[in-house]
């Protein structure tokens, strides 16, 4: 009553008003958005009156109205404009896109549009201008630092490479962590198959095939609550994406095309005063300073290169074995080595470039009266920063069609097609890894060289691989019994071997098609049936010439053919009615199946009959030398669900869901049920008229959501026994008769579903007329009954059973909070800040000490009672009671023989801090990322101490007293030696090679050591761009010219050492924390063009 | 109301339509990918590749570094060489004998009990007996008793070193009555191959495991009633291709060039004629014997995998006449039989120079001498096995191998970290490295 009045008393001031000045005059203009585009069907209102229009289809208005009125601008989406009527008789307006918009929606998890201020969980949405600008070519990375509550991490820098993605914290052991994603009502796979060995090549992530221009929002569903009517398979959050679709209105063609260069971000020092070779000590010369040059030796212990004569080394030209490279470049056994050039450098330089990567991407959008469609395509082309074969090509095609068939019946289709090729590089724990090869490499020995033809004792070894360990090249004999070439080749790949003669080719197809009718039946209740199919294939083949290291040798090939498909068919009814004045309430009822399909059929043939030629295909080995393996699983769920909300006196929110569901994998377990509860109170309209606060919302929600175990883990099966030990030597069974044997883990007829129960609590505030928004959830998850192999006593008859075992918490706090600090017409200035913080704990582990997640012998990542998930377990030196080391005779200290944790990869808590500043034409953004208190094993810091090639290794010192070494051998007081002295307690001792080769290195039993804090800040983006002024390009027919320039990673501040802490070795794996000779990170430099019609 | 009939009726139909459904689940839990059992001639082998994987990989080479036959010269195995190991490097040697060997013999026994084999279920206990002796062997007590039956023993409790050693005892005797005269190419496959039968095998093992218990008397019966001849050894078999080549030519070789040496060690010195260690029972036929054994790469001295022991597909004794007849020799001269010592050592010395063809004089030796000839001629001729390992700690190093580092040579394999992490009856406190074992005490 109270508000009615105020409004005729308004409407009467007005027209006093009116009446005191009537000097009326007609007023026009155009209205258009920040990019310069018109805005139709924007509101134009004179304040105060009902004289009002709206803009016609090129954003012009027109209306009459007095000098001193106040006209105000408005547009759902748009930050509302006002402005008072001065002489002038043409008022041209932009409106600026309100992230913080009144009517700002998110998508629930069945795709259905939402208000944020209506929704009770703690649902964020990320939207397509902010994904735009991350210039990423993965949709995975581009969402990193966009949200709280979200954590993303790339597997590597390498093209085409995938991500880690986790909302919150980890929930499951074996479950994925991927969240599940829904994209225009499909479900469709994020998989990153071998996502958790250690070696390999950089995994993608099957999200990113997706072209991130298509993308109009993400909507992060973080809560169980959120999720819950996908019960099994939603309880790492969903993600619901929408893409873009055929507007109503003319015809628009959006151009994009971008220049992007990669840049190596981290990089490892390599010490550059000793050759190759070993101590002179070793030789019983009583000198510790330097020592002798070895070829082929896989130390860097040798002598110091600058004391070298320089000039060539001094060869044996009579030698019955020589190399000659294919540039003509003969390398003859070295009798002196003489040359004192120091190659790091030039080496670098010899295998990194820029990368480059080229994006094409073209959207058009129609309608017509009864239907609107989108069609784009795009092509991502990258070639990634080492010389040789490393590049990804992403082309897509995309068809979104809207039809209205009748008043009640609509379809809605949305299809895509993404075709990947990518060559790859091997990564890792791997002798024919890149990094591996690069960083082992002496300073003084030349790789350019790395190709050529071998001569020994008469025969000739085409294609032979030189590296560091074999100088002279890989050569062969022919083995007239087997009929096959045996090759000796180095022990590890010259890098420019791996990136250019190892092929490691990979293709994807895949497809996407998600048709959905939907009738309405009544005003107020309307029936959906949606059917969705994804499907891909994605083929491997690796190609390894003889000559190559380890597994490489005799020649390798390798085919995998993995194929996927997900089936999605749900059907519901949606209804709202008005019970009263005071209550209304909406339901949901529905029905969905789920039908996922895997396979993959692999083939790898070794010793090549006929080494001599590239071939990528099989039948070039004798059939003992060629194995395939299969592996198929078909899953389904089969579920009905219902959602209830009652809005009760516009104020209280309330929201059930059930679930009840039948899962394939547990067909003991019977009816699944989860149920889930949230209410709210809106609480704005009790401060109506406050100055201050402009929306205000507390909500709590409960929620339930499971993981079903992998495929067939109910029974113990039987299948030919290939058995090795951990250092790769082994026996194949089908070489030796095919004996079946008992699996080595235990299936569990019993099994149920892990639960997760989670309640979360939240605030939803607005400031000062929305221009300050917060947000704020308190969250705390319990997973139980988490289903593991259980690592069992190996003495009871297996080494693992299948398990419902472990419980896991994860506790935490999300906030977000945003602010538009200037909104003017020519000049804002945004800033958004997130804050997340997930303590996690594995509760219980049934009694079972732990279970390694990934990595190591010697070091893992791993779960195991009372401790973090994903903590750090490895070696450790053996300590008193008081925490001293236990020494040894030399004074150094001891291993201790059990494993004990050593680091908690998991951040004490990630922000980031956005803004973005518009002035005029010109927009410039910047994202900056943090991650704090996350832990790191740098394995590969541990390995270049081994080898003598971290700068660490290269110092020299001068013995204060008669020093001991860890091998026992005396330094003699005064006397120069390479290391430096350092008291573990014991007294002064001498930190040399011996030291670094046993426990004071990466090959020791010790990795303590190697625990370093790995946190990090970082420049993630920083954008500037500019739109063309209107005059300019209307003429053209354009709507819209803009150039920008981004600069992804350009900063990074951490003290880790040698690489980008936001890497993970075993790429989007469980494991977290590990690193080891892994491919690099990188940095980007993107410049954009985007063109409207 | 119409409409709140319409609404009950949907709901009606879906929830019928949801219970219906339950079928669309059903029976999708088979696993194509594996079978859900198979027949006791099928699983056998793969018991086999375990005793193979036991006496000749990782355990293998652990035991040649620690009693100084070989060298860890590279990466991890440098610090092996410092015997400074973990617990977690013993995991896979305990997993692969357990899992992937006794407990698939044991289902081979049930299997072909119940199908009235007892020729299998004989070959099945041999190996059962072999895998378990040697694990006692190498860590002391193990569970044994309890040990393969997860459903009443979860986490089984360890039985005392001897123990398990009478047991195994009593699992040959069993294996030699179901075996009867069985040759043992019987189920050996292309594993396998001797031309002795398995009860010569079983009495071998039976000496070979009294000699550890130190009942020599015993040993010596045993040991004349095993394998008679040197093609009655029982070897495994390789080929080239990869994964069933000889497995110490796979680490040397295809995984960890550089790891496993002979750099300096003992077993070189012995062998070699240039330095100043030299046998106790003179061997011009050794400089055959080196080069057999050994090589030279870039300057040091490694293991010969090119046309020598570990080549590519030599074999790899698993039990040999050679071991027989000095087991024999060793329990003979302990009983004071001296003469049967001599005749032991020297047909061992007679086979030897025909092998390689060489000098190798026969023994004249009496006493103490005698016996040290025989353990160092053992030393030598079982290069990679895990016997002289075991000698030398149940002699107390009587042959005087240097050890590595210090004084000692590690008495045991250290507790896996795995069953430290799942079973609590674990022995506590944990033995170190150079604790010793029971029957060695």
């Amino acid at each position: 009553m109270k508000k009615k009045f105020s409004r005729i008393l308004t409407l009467l001031l007005a027209f006093i008003v009116h009446i005191s000045y009537a000097q009326e005059k007609t007023i026009s203009g155009t209205v258009i958005d920040s990019y310069g585009l018109p805005l139709p069907g924007a509101t134009v209102l004179v304040k105060g009156t009902s004289t009002g229009t709206s803009t016609d289809f090129d954003g012009k208005y027109s209306l009459t109205a007095n000098v001193g009125e106040t006209i105000v601008f408005s547009f759902v989406g748009y930050t509302t404009k006002e402005v008072i009527i001065a002489t002038s008789s043409t008022i041209n307006v932009t409106l600026e896109e309100d992230a913080e918009s009144l009517d700002e929606v998110v998508l629930t998890a069945l795709g259905l549009e939402k208000k944020k201020d209506e929704d009770l969980s703690s649902t964020s949405i990320v939207k397509v201008n902010q994904l735009q600008k991350s210039g990423e070519s993965g949709l995975l990375q581009g969402l990193s630092g966009k949200t709280s509550g979200l954590n993303i991490t790339r597997n590597s820098g390498d093209p085409g490479s995938g991500a880690y993605i986790q909302i919150r914290g980890q929930n499951t052991i074996l479950g994925s962590s991927s969240p599940l994603i829904v994209l225009d009502g499909a479900i469709i796979s994020n998989n990153s198959v071998n996502l958790s060995t250690t070696s390999g090549v950089s995994e993608q992530s099957r999200l990113n095939d997706l072209n991130p221009e298509d993308i109009e929002s993400i909507s992060v569903l973080k809560g169980a609550s959120a999720a819950a009517i996908y019960g099994t398979g939603a309880a790492n959050g969903v993600l619901v994406i929408q893409t873009k679709r055929g507007k109503k209105g003319k015809m628009t063609v959006n151009y994009k095309s971008s220049v992007s260069i990669d840049v190596i971000n981290r990089e490892w020092d390599k010490q550059s005063t000793y050759g190759q070779g070993y101590p002179k000590i070793w030789d019983g010369i009583d000198n510790f300073e330097d020592g002798i040059w070895l070829g082929n030796y896989a130390l860097s212990y040798g002598d110091k290169i600058a004391n070298r004569s320089g000039g060539p080394d001094t060869v044996n030209t009579n030698s019955s074995e020589f190399f000659v490279a294919d540039n003509g470049t003969t390398y003859y056994p070295i009798l002196s080595k003489n040359d004192d050039t120091v190659y790091n450098q030039i080496n670098r330089d010899a295998i990194f470039q820029n990368g480059l990567a080229l994006e094409n991407a073209l959207s058009i959008g129609f309608s017509s009266e009864k239907s609107s469609t989108y069609v784009s395509i795009s092509r991502w082309d990258q070639e990634g920063i080492y010389k040789g074969t490393s590049d990804y090509i992403r082309s897509t095609i995309k068809l979104n069609n809207d039809t209205q068939f009748s008043d009640k019946l609509k379809m809605r289709m949305s299809t895509q097609y993404s075709s990947i090729k990518s060559n790859r590089v091997q990564t890792g724990s791997n002798l024919n890894g890149l990094y591996l090869g690069y960083l082992r490499n002496p300073a003084d020995f030349d790789f350019r060289d790395y190709k050529g033809t071998n001569f020994r004792d008469g025969i000739t070894t085409p294609n032979s691989h030189r590296g560091y360990r074999q100088y002279l090249g890989s050569y062969r004999t022919f083995d007239a019994e087997s009929g096959t070439f045996a090759y000796d080749s180095p022990t590890y790949n010259n890098p420019l071997w791996t990136t250019n003669q190892q092929l490691n080719l990979n293709t994807v197809d895949r497809f996407i098609i998600s048709p959905e009718f939907n009738y309405k039946l009544s005003d107020n209740i309307s029936l959906t049936g949606r059917y969705s199919i994804d499907y891909y294939q994605d083929v491997r083949t690796n190609y390894w010439p003889g000559g190559s290291a380890s597994d490489g040798t005799n020649g390798l090939y390798s085919e995998d053919r993995i194929t996927e498909s997900n089936e999605n068919y749900n059907f519901f009814i949606n209804a709202s009615h008005e019970l009263s004045d005071a209550i209304s309430m909406t339901w949901i009822a529905g029905y969905q199946v789920f039908d996922n399909k895997y396979s993959r059929l692999s083939v790898q043939e070794t010793n090549f009959t006929n080494p001599d030629e590239v071939f990528l295909s099989v039948g070039n080995s004798t059939s003992e030398n060629s194995t395939n393996a299969q592996s198929d699983t078909n899953t389904r769920t089969s579920g009905a669900y219902a959602v209830v909300n009652f809005t009760l006196w516009d104020e209280l929110l309330l929201e059930a869901t059930a679930r009840g569901e039948y899962v394939s994998t547990l067909p003991n377990a019977g009816l699944i049920f989860y149920p889930s509860v949230s209410a709210g109170w809106d609480f704005s309209k009790r401060l109506e008229g406050s100055d201050i606060l402009s929306f205000g919302k507390i909500r709590a929600s409960y929620g339930e959501v499971g993981i079903e175990p992998t495929a067939y883990a109910t029974s113990t099966t039987f299948s030919p026994a290939t058995i090795t030990s951990s250092w790769g030597d082994g026996l194949d069974g089908s070489l030796y008769g095919n004996p079946i044997g008992r699996s080595s883990l235990r299936g569990n007829p019993n099994l149920k579903e892990e639960r997760i129960k989670e309640y979360e609590i939240g605030l939803d505030t607005r400031f000062f007329n929305n221009r300050v928004s917060l947000s704020g959830t308190y969250y705390s998850r319990t997973s139980e009954d988490v289903i593991l192999a259980l690592p069992t006593s190996a003495a009871n008859g297996y080494s693992s059973e299948y398990r419902n075992a472990a419980e896991i918490t994860n506790k935490g706090v999300e906030i977000d909070l945003s602010g538009k600090i200037i909104s003017g017409q020519d000049f804002s200035w945004n800033m958004n800040v997130s804050f997340t913080k997930n303590v996690s704990e594995v509760v219980d582990m049934a009694g079972s000490g732990y279970f390694s997640l990934n990595g190591f012998t010697s070091t893992s990542s791993g779960v195991a009672e009372g401790q973090p998930f994903a903590v750090l377990r490895g070696g450790v030196y053996d300590r008193d009671d008081n925490g001293d080391y236990i020494l040894n005779e030399y004074g150094f200290p001891t291993a201790a023989a059990e494993a004990d944790f050593i680091g908690d990869p998991n951040p004490d808590w990630r922000g980031g801090i956005g803004t973005s500043i518009t002035y005029k034409n010109f927009s410039l953004s910047a994202l900056l990322e943090v991650s704090q208190g996350n832990d790191v094993w740098n394995g590969t810091r541990g390995v270049l101490n081994y080898f003598g090639v971290h700068p660490d290794t290269a110092v020299e010192s001068v013995a204060s007293q008669d020093l001991v070494n860890a091998f026992g051998d005396v330094i003699s007081a005064g006397s120069t030696f390479r290391g430096f002295e350092h008291d573990f307690g014991g007294g002064p001792v001498a930190v040399d090679h011996e030291w670094w080769l046993t426990n004071g290195g990466g090959f020791g039993s010790v990795s303590e050591i190697f625990i370093e804090d790995a946190s990090w800040a970082r420049l993630r983006e920083l954008s500037l761009s500019y739109s063309l002024p209107k005059k300019f390009i209307s003429p053209l027919g354009l709507s819209d010219v803009q150039f920008s320039v981004t600069g992804r990673n350009l900063f990074l501040w951490t003290d880790v050492e040698g690489f980008d802490p936001d890497n993970n070795l075993t790429g989007a794996s469980k494991g977290r924390g590990l690193e080891y000779f892994s491919n690099p990170g990188t940095k980007s430099y993107i410049g954009t063009v985007r063109l409207s019609f | 109301m119409r409409k709140i009939f319409k609404k009950h009726t949907i709901l009606a139909i879906l929830l019928s339509v949801t219970l219906a459904c339950e079928n669309y689940t059903d029976n999708y839990n088979q696993d194509p990918n594996a079978f859900g059992n198979a027949a006791p001639e099928l699983v056998i082998g793969q018991a086999q590749l375990a005793w193979i994987l036991l006496s000749s990989s990782n355990s293998a080479r652990y035991a040649g570094i620690f009693m100084n036959q070989f060298t860890g010269s590279d990466r991890q195995y440098i610090t092996v060489n410092s015997y400074s190991v973990t617990a977690s490097e013993f995991d896979d040697m305990w997993d692969d004998a357990y899992v992937d060997g006794i407990a698939q013999a044991d289902i081979t026994v049930d299997a072909a009990l119940e199908n009235e084999n007892l020729k299998l279920a004989g070959v099945a206990l041999i190996t059962k007996a072999v895998l378990l002796a040697e694990v006692a062997a190498l860590w002391g007590d193990v569970p044994f008793t309890e040990a393969n039956d997860a459903d009443q023993f979860y986490t089984p409790a360890y039985d005392s070193q001897s123990a398990v050693f009478a047991g195994v005892q009593d699992l040959l005797d069993t294996a030699i009555d179901y075996v009867e005269d069985e040759p043992a190419s019987l189920y050996a496959g292309n594993r396998l191959s001797s031309t002795a039968t398995w009860a010569e095998i079983a009495h071998s093992l039976k000496a070979r495991y009294y000699l550890i218990t130190k009942e020599y008397d015993l040993a010596l019966t045993e040991a004349q009633n095993g394998i008679s001849t040197l093609d009655g050894s029982l070897v495994s078999l390789h080929t080239s291709s990869t994964l069933s080549e000889n497995l110490y030519y796979q680490f040397i070789v295809d995984q960890r060039d550089g790891y496993l040496t002979a750099d300096n060690s003992y077993l070189f010195q012995l062998l070699d004629s240039t330095d100043n260690v030299d046998r106790l029972l003179e061997t011009p036929g050794d400089t055959e014997r080196a080069a057999y054994y050994f090589s030279e790469s870039g300057g040091t001295d490694v293991l010969n995998t090119t046309d020598g022991v570990f080549a590519e597909t030599s074999s790899f004794n698993l039990i040999s006449y050679y071991e027989t007849k000095l087991i024999e020799a060793e329990a003979a001269i302990r009983e004071g039989q001296t003469t049967i010592a001599q005749d032991a050592l020297n047909s061992v010395r007679d086979e030897l120079a025909l092998e390689y063809d060489a000098m190798f004089p026969q023994t004249t030796s009496t006493g103490d001498t005698l016996l040290q000839e025989i353990l160092e001629e053992k030393y030598i001729t079982l290069i990679g096995e895990l016997q002289p390992y075991h000698d030398i700690r149940r002699t107390n190093n009587l042959l005087g191998v240097p050890a590595k580092t210090g004084t000692e040579i590690p008495q045991r394999f250290l507790y896996p970290q795995n069953e430290i992490d799942t079973n609590p009856n674990v022995p506590s406190p944990l033995p170190g490295l150079y604790d010793v074992t029971e029957v060695n005490q």
